[in-house]
């Protein structure tokens, strides 16, 4: 069954190259400093840029501001996009694939109204107020308060691992509303405005210098009832509402970056002499594992892609999804632990790093990519148990015994 | 790039497949520890796969490369001898040399034929061919990209694999039908790739069903994340084998310029994980894992048999690393 080939949007792809190639600005995207700010000014805008151009929301439907793209479109631009070394940030992603989207789904007319042309021409970027100390892995944890007095939820508590907070304008913040509920019960999804008073940030410094994550601190903050997303204790339904808006299609650009960057490494491994004088390619055991790595991202890219086909044609998409993330994790972590072995004594030297692409600074990062967002062992619970219906790993049941 | 899935057609010729498959070769045929699959050749014609991309003026099929990828996927679920792959692709050899006596008989099934796994010194290493004088098999062997239907003098060899039947082959010996094929030495390829996708189907679905049902410490051990992970990287590896198997078989069908690297890719991969979780599938079952009374030791004992198919996979990476690709 043919979805849809890519020849039919040949005049659809070339338009996005040139603009992409007349607008994609040179150089890295600014590192993250501990006040955000030099980033921030960057994303905001390029997400201008991106507005301006007609080229916010691709996927949201037209009548939120959105470009309302078909899935084959979507594709086609996130290729071109890997392909163009487009800005990739934090900052963009959540409000244009999070909070964006949950607003569409679950959101009033007045937060639509107010917020989603804000979140499209790139006035408020956004963060997410998911994981706590003692709720990462294990969501269904959370323990920060909100409490309901009036017409206010007046919220006590922390949150970790927020990417980018100290930039950002609005939180997507899922709380504890009812009193002595546990796991997915009494939880809700509110706006919360990092503006208001009680609230302090922390960031906090990654292995490679960068302040990609914050602590969040709520000492009685006051959000209007008015920000709640969906009803009051619904917040588990609305932090899902999205996993089914997009399904999957931008993971197509990722695949497409690491494959990149593994063609790079062998233009590297070619061009760059070892401690020996001799070509880097010459060591056999580095031949093989670029091989390996290379095949390994050409049956990643088959795996998204065939994804990206099955959600096209089945209602609700399935938990296949997790099989995308955790190897896209995993093979992107090991590509550049590859690059820091084969950098040898320049590997030593960050100074040095813009060299090989900043390949120094992607590997100490990369140890993160296995954990945010979900760590490679609960996705493996989740296929083991989803889709292969193995029993479940009772935790409460052992610490109990 | 083309997004697809396989067509109502295609799940169609695959469910008849899969049904017939089920019904006449399930594993416990291999009990006796013999190879069997040989001696029910003319069961396997009567499935009218032989020759299943030859045109139907030459009496095949007249399907693609993906349907046969397809066919080769549900042959390796059930552990179908390697020689099939020889068995789809040898009508092509004899039709496009022009004998078509030959080819007519290879699709009924009156022919039997071999799969040459690869050569050894001036011997072939032959898996499958009927050498006694009812059948007088030739077999299939791949040399780059030349095909050559042959029959040599051949002497048994004792395989790990009971249920092949191993020989080697003195070469030269006689050429039946000889032709350059660069689509059908990569058509092999992509076969093998099916049939190892499948076999690491099985494995994954036996590892886990093992692992469902075995009580020890008062529950399944499936329920033990030392386990249950495991299973999660075999179901892991057999989506990205059948999904890299299908984008292989569609770039070879649609003439990509980098078809020879997704097609070598999904045979390397794929015995690769199969590999994998061969090994883990032993050390799943326990004691019973590494007896000859279980199918475990079946199933990696085949899928050495398989890697070994068409090129040493110990220097396959190096390889794939200088071929042309579509990023």
């Amino acid at each position: 069954m043919d979805l849809g080939s890519s020849g039919t949007f040949d005049a659809f792809r070339a338009e996005v190259r040139q603009w992409l190639a007349a607008n994609v600005p040179a150089g890295p995207v600014p590192p993250i400093s501990h006040d955000g700010q030099v980033h921030r000014a960057f994303i905001r805008n390029w997400q201008q840029t991106l507005h301006v151009g007609g080229w916010a929301g691709i996927n949201w439907p037209g009548k939120y501001g959105g470009r309302d793209l078909s899935a084959m479109e979507q594709i086609v631009w996130y290729e071109e996009y890997a392909r163009a070394d487009g800005p990739d940030s934090p900052g963009l992603s959540v409000a244009q694939s999070h909070a964006g989207p949950t607003l569409i789904q679950c959101g009033t007319a007045e937060q639509q109204a107010f917020h989603l042309p804000r979140i499209l021409s790139g006035t408020d970027i956004w963060c997410q107020g998911f994981s706590e100390p003692g709720a990462g892995s294990d969501l269904a944890a959370i323990r920060c308060r909100g409490d309901v007095v009036g017409d206010e939820v007046v919220v006590n508590g922390s949150k970790i691992w927020t990417s980018f907070a100290q930039g950002a304008d609005y939180q997507e913040l899922v709380l504890r509303t009812e009193p002595g509920s546990s796991r997915h019960k009494g939880l809700s999804w509110v706006i919360c405005d990092m503006r208001s008073p009680g609230i302090t940030v922390r960031p906090i410094q990654s292995m490679d210098g960068e302040y990609h994550n914050c602590e969040v601190f709520y000492d009685n903050v006051r959000i209007p009832l008015a920000n709640v997303v969906g009803a009051l204790g619904d917040g588990w339904r609305v932090s899902m509402a999205t996993l089914a808006f997009e399904r999957g299609r931008s993971f197509i650009g990722s695949q497409l970056r690491i494959l990149r960057t593994v063609e790079r490494l062998i233009a590297f491994a070619q061009e760059t002499r070892g401690p020996d004088g001799q070509p880097l390619m010459a060591d056999l055991r580095i031949a093989d594992q670029l091989g390996i790595l290379r095949a390994r991202c050409a049956g990643l890219k088959s795996m998204s892609y065939f994804a990206a086909a099955r959600s096209m044609n089945d209602a609700v998409p399935g938990a296949e999804g997790t099989y995308v993330a955790l190897m896209l994790a995993e093979t992107k972590q090991a590509l550049f632990q590859l690059w820091m072995e084969m950098l040898d004594l320049r590997g030593l030297e960050i100074d040095d790093a813009p060299h090989a692409n900043n390949a120094v600074l992607q590997y100490l990062f990369s140890y993160a990519i296995t954990i945010g967002g979900g760590t490679s062992e609960v996705r493996r619970n989740i296929i083991a148990e989803r889709i292969l219906n193995l029993p479940r790993h009772d935790a409460v049941a052992e610490l109990a015994a | 790039m083309t997004l697809s899935l396989p067509d109502a057609e295609q799940l169609a010729l695959v469910r008849g497949v899969a049904d017939f498959l089920a019904g006449e070769f399930p594993l416990t045929r291999f009990r006796g520890g013999v190879p069997c699959d040989i001696g029910r050749w003319p069961d396997l014609a009567s499935l009218g796969i032989f020759g299943i991309m030859l045109p139907e003026a030459d009496g095949g099929l007249g399907l693609g490369v993906v349907e046969a990828a397809l066919v080769a996927r549900e042959l390796g679920q059930v552990l179908m001898s390697p020689a099939v792959i020889a068995g789809l692709l040898a009508p092509q050899v004899a039709a496009r040399a022009g004998e078509a006596a030959l080819c007519g008989a290879l699709v009924a099934g009156e022919r039997r034929v071999g799969i040459a796994l690869g050569t050894l010194g001036d011997e072939a290493r032959v898996a499958d061919c009927h050498t006694t004088a009812a059948y007088g098999g030739p077999f299939l062997l791949i040399e780059g990209e030349t095909l050559s239907l042959i029959e040599a003098g051949q002497r048994a060899l004792d395989c790990i694999d009971g249920t092949v039947q191993l020989t080697a082959a003195t070469m030269p010996g006689t050429v039946l039908a000889r032709i350059e094929a660069p689509d059908l030495a990569l058509a092999a390829q992509l076969l093998a790739a099916g049939l190892l996708t499948g076999l690491l189907e099985t494995t994954r679905n036996m590892a886990a069903d093992y692992a469902r049902t075995r009580v020890q410490f008062g529950r399944p051990i499936g329920a033990f994340q030392a386990i249950k992970h495991r299973c999660a990287d075999a179901a892991l590896g057999a989506e990205m084998c059948w999904t890299q198997l299908w984008a292989a078989a569609n770039a070879l069908a649609s003439g990509q310029a980098d078809a020879e690297f997704q097609v070598r890719s999904a045979k390397w991969l794929a015995g690769d994980e199969a590999l994998k979780a061969a090994r883990f599938d032993i050390q799943v079952h326990g004691g019973m894992g590494f007896t000859q009374e279980a199918d475990a030791q079946l199933i990696l004992k085949r899928c050495h048999v398989l890697n070994q198919m068409f090129g040493n996979p110990r220097l396959v990476p190096a390889q794939l690393v200088l071929l042309p690709l579509e990023v």
